[in-house]
């Protein structure tokens, strides 16, 4: 959106200069005053879009975006009904561009009002024509204006319109290939639980086989040994179920759905070597998938900290965004050696995080630096599309 | 008897060798924990029987039947038993693919029965086929599922009979277990061998091998009764 505001403030503070040059080359004008007025509102209207969008305040800056828009659409029109056609496509543009960043609650009036304001836009070139006509005689600097503003007007919305299917073509590109390594990791995640359960519970289990087969044989050969035979059985059934019971907890343990990250998180915690504080007050219960993104994020994040970082402490932080919505923040951060994040191509691991939290409707940051540490920081903005 | 053990397991490894050593048909148990030291194994100390692990290092995937493929044709005299864990006639029918003379396919839980065991190291090594009755079981209800399949046209006795071949019984165990004579288990083999056009087997490990690939052969057979899913 930003980039779409740079343009948009490019082209009007350029038509500004340009209508500028033309009224002091021709002299005064109504049609080149009042438009110069227009997008003089229209470009300070959009300065402050741009300022909100930096203080990430998108949605107020989609909002503010749309409202200057329709304004100089509407202006332009009065002036010079000549402009109506550019008015029209002027008012669908930001929509289309900017939509996606509205509160979902404002999409369909802004819908609404663009569509209602199409037709004052096409009312008020039709009925202002006639008064232009008769008060603008065409002379050559009306189709210089003409020549000049249209086109001006039209490369911002083609400018526009090109920049949204670039990005939307890249996020599809991206999206693409996410969902490929999300199932790549699922086939990968089924395969080592079954190695797991091959190498772990399965082996055990016929150990034990094996071993109440010597004790039956040995019973009344030899009852001691036969009874030394049994005290192990009574070990390796212990290391069997301790197995299996860890490779169930690692699937998914009980304890988030249970009671959530607020429980979860803090068990995680303390299966770690180094010392790891847990943070989540003021944390409530999320959708089922964004819970179980954030606790496999986390103990990826954690046990990175806790095997590679080198650090002395882990940190977890975790609470809900204030304000309306169920929006949701979390931090893993260690004091160890870090890491140079351009210099390591986005890591498996990492990029697997990534695209969990991602499919789950957040985003996910990695901020790292040789000698600083690393924290690895989620969040999932208020009124997100959660899938359940 | 010696045996080579192949089980990448440590301590399964362990127990099997305690299991076999105790039994008196067993002289000595050679271990080995991978897919090279069962190679060297068998070269350099001339086993009767090789007792392997499907799966071991260096992939973990088939490597006791591939020890077996070589076997046949380095050690024709040399007996093996592969251990799955998994009851997939796959494992099965990739063992048997080259013939199954000498060749057992176990399932892993049966090693807590140290008698059957012995007794399948015992039947490779004399030439002899077992397969698990698991692994056959599930062959035979996946065939009888097809209205078309020969097998349905069997006998309940035939098909009994037909199961045991395929875990490669003789004639007179087969005898024994379904309680008739041996007259009579020769008379529904022929039976059995005629209806599903079968070249009418003399030798019993070379019947194992045609019964076991028949029972596997899924192209053959056109309209399975239900949609349900195949196992």
């Amino acid at each position: 959106m930003r980039a779409y505001l740079r343009v948009n403030l490019l082209a009007i503070w350029s038509s500004v200069l340009a209508l500028a040059i033309l009224r002091l080359v021709f002299g005064p004008s109504h049609t080149i005053v009042g438009n110069l007025v227009a997008l003089v509102a229209c470009g300070i209207l959009l300065l402050a879009a741009e300022l909100l969008a930096a203080r990430d305040r998108s949605a107020l800056a989609a909002a503010v975006t749309i409202v200057a828009t329709w304004l100089v659409a509407l202006a332009i029109t009065w002036v010079g009904p000549f402009l109506a056609p550019v008015g029209l496509l002027a008012l669908l543009l930001p929509l289309v561009i900017v939509a996606d960043h509205l509160v979902a609650a404002w999409r369909t009036p802004a819908i609404v009002m663009t569509v209602v304001l199409s037709g004052v836009v096409a009312a008020i070139g039709v009925s202002q024509w006639p008064a232009y006509e008769s008060t603008h005689p065409v002379t050559l600097r009306t189709v210089l204006i003409v020549a000049l503003f249209v086109p001006l007007l039209v490369s911002v919305l083609v400018a526009g319109l090109r920049d949204y299917v670039i990005r939307l073509g890249d996020r599809t590109h991206e999206l693409e290939e996410s969902r490929a390594r999300l199932a790549v990791a699922a086939i990968e995640a089924r395969r080592s639980i079954e190695r797991d359960l091959h190498d772990g519970a399965q082996q055990r289990l016929a150990t034990i086989a094996v071993n109440l087969g010597r004790v039956t044989r040995l019973w009344d050969q030899d009852p001691p040994q036969a009874r030394t035979i049994v005290h192990g059985l009574q070990d390796q059934l212990e290391a069997a179920i301790r197995d299996l019971r860890d490779l169930a907890h690692g699937i998914y343990p009980p304890i988030l759905g249970e009671r959530g990250l607020v429980g979860a998180l803090p068990a995680a915690a303390r299966r770690t070597v180094l010392p790891c504080t847990v943070d989540v007050q003021g944390l409530g219960r999320h959708s089922p998938s964004v819970e179980a993104a954030v606790y496999f994020c986390c103990t990826e994040a954690i046990h990175n900290a806790d095997r590679h970082s080198g650090g002395s402490i882990i940190s977890v932080q975790a609470s809900d965004d204030e304000g309306p919505g169920r929006g949701l923040r979390f931090s893993i951060s260690d004091d160890g050696h870090g890491f140079d994040p351009a210099g390591v191509r986005s890591t498996h691991g990492l990029t697997g995080m990534r695209d969990r939290i991602r499919a789950a409707g957040g985003e996910l940051r990695i901020i790292s630096a040789p000698g600083r540490g690393t924290t690895v920081e989620g969040h999932f903005a208020p009124g997100t599309r959660q899938p359940r | 008897m010696r045996v080579v053990l192949a089980e990448d397991s440590v301590l399964l490894r362990q127990g099997l060798v305690a299991l076999l050593t105790e039994h008196p048909a067993v002289a000595e148990v050679i271990e080995a924990g991978d897919l090279g030291e069962l190679l060297s194994a068998v070269s350099e100390q001339e086993p009767d029987v090789v007792l392997a692990d499907i799966r071991m290092p260096p992939t973990h995937t088939d490597e006791g039947i591939r020890a077996a493929e070589r076997f046949r044709r380095t050690h024709p005299k040399l007996g093996v038993v592969v251990l799955s864990q998994h009851a997939d006639a796959e494992g099965a029918l990739a063992l048997v693919a080259g013939g199954s003379t000498g060749r057992g396919y176990l399932l892993k839980e049966r090693v807590s029965d140290v008698e059957h065991l012995v007794s399948a190291l015992e039947a490779v090594r004399r030439g002899e086929s077992v397969i698990d009755p698991h692994v056959v079981d599930a062959l035979m209800r996946h065939r009888l599922r097809f209205e078309a399949s020969p097998v349905a046209r069997l006998t309940g006795r035939e098909r009994e009979v037909l199961g045991l071949i395929a875990t490669g019984a003789s004639n007179s165990s087969i005898a024994a277990s379904l309680h008739v004579t041996s007259r009579a288990v020769e008379k529904h083999i022929n039976s059995i061998f005629t209806k599903l056009d079968l070249p009418a087997g003399d030798r019993t490990h070379r019947r194992v091998a045609a019964v076991l690939l028949y029972l596997g052969d899924s192209g053959s057979t056109p309209r399975p009764v239900a949609a349900r899913p195949v196992v």
